[in-house]
């Protein structure tokens, strides 16, 4: 079994190196991600600080995902705690399949949307106004700052479901691709494409409520 | 859609942004250690009543045991008495 292999290698037996075992794709993986495959098999057989290395190593990356679900910095240092917990608790099941980051981000995105479900359930989400929002689209984009532009879209996409948040963040925010968003979400990629479309119809609407007749 | 063209500029933006430097490595070890600890086999107030139970069935069965052969002895002599031809 992957996680006995993993759990051996760094026991420093040589059962793990076994090249049948291990797939040709893992053999040509860089560097990094063999790092992190060291530090997880340390982890899994006990070695605590090699989940600190792995904190260590891929927390911004985790910070710059878990930025576009909570821009209120305590919570968002919550959120990237929450994935890391997350993840510790579910690292046996981590098959070394797609690099370690790829399996974080998925963790993420889970642990992002579970905190959006909550923000809509308890009616803690911040907005912004549609009838704002055109007040400050009269200046061009490239004024706009990046941080700015963010918090502008964070509070508008704020206004729809999570699910349709999610997917709109992904594909438009974030610019990733159906394959990738449907990675990250556990969806189809049927699913993601008719999730997008509904989701984009559902903001054209919310527009054209806050568009007064004249305007149109 | 214009709103969909001006959200595209604004996410090309929003792209440019650096998300604030973290650094949540002790929080997640201390949340591990404390999470480790709740799960560790604490042991139980009813253990020791467990346990006494358990001592206590232990000694009625050695008693239980020494009864036993005693009788079984008894037994055995009473049926050496007896002629074979009688049993």
């Amino acid at each position: 079994m992957e996680h006995r292999v993993l759990y051996s290698e760094c026991a420093g037996t040589e059962e793990g190196r076994d090249s049948q075992v291990l797939p040709s794709k893992r053999r040509e993986t860089s560097q990094a991600q063999e790092t992190d495959l060291h530090d997880i098999r340390c982890c899994l057989s006990g070695d605590g600080e090699a989940y600190r290395r792995l904190v260590e190593r891929h927390q911004q990356r985790v910070s710059a995902i878990m930025w576009r679900f909570s821009r209120d910095t305590e919570t968002h240092e919550d959120l990237v705690q929450d994935v890391f917990v997350e993840a510790y608790e579910s690292l046996a099941t981590y098959r070394a399949r797609a690099p370690f980051s790829h399996w974080l981000a998925r963790i993420a995105t889970r642990v992002g949307y579970r905190h959006w479900k909550r923000e809509r359930r308890e009616g803690t989400i911040q907005t912004v106004p549609l009838a704002e929002w055109d007040a400050v689209l009269e200046q061009p984009a490239d004024d706009v700052e990046p941080a700015e532009a963010a918090e502008l879209l964070h509070r508008l996409l704020a206004l729809l479901p999570p699910r349709d948040r999610l997917v709109l963040t992904l594909r438009y925010v974030e610019e990733h691709s159906v394959e990738k968003t449907a990675e990250l979400t556990g969806w189809s990629k049927t699913m993601v494409k008719v999730q997008a479309w509904r989701a984009r119809g559902k903001l054209r609407k919310l527009f054209e409520k806050a568009t007064p007749e004249t305007d149109r | 859609m214009n709103e969909e063209n001006r959200i595209g500029k604004l996410a090309q933006r929003a792209r440019l942004e650096t998300p604030p430097h973290v650094d949540v490595t002790h929080r997640v070890m201390a949340a591990l250690r404390v999470k480790t600890r709740e799960s560790a086999p604490r042991v139980d107030p009813l253990a020791w009543v467990a346990a006494a139970s358990a001592a206590a069935a232990i000694a009625v069965l050695v008693a239980a045991f020494g009864f036993g052969e005693s009788w079984t002895d008894t037994f055995m002599a009473s049926r050496i008495d007896i002629p074979w031809w009688l049993l």
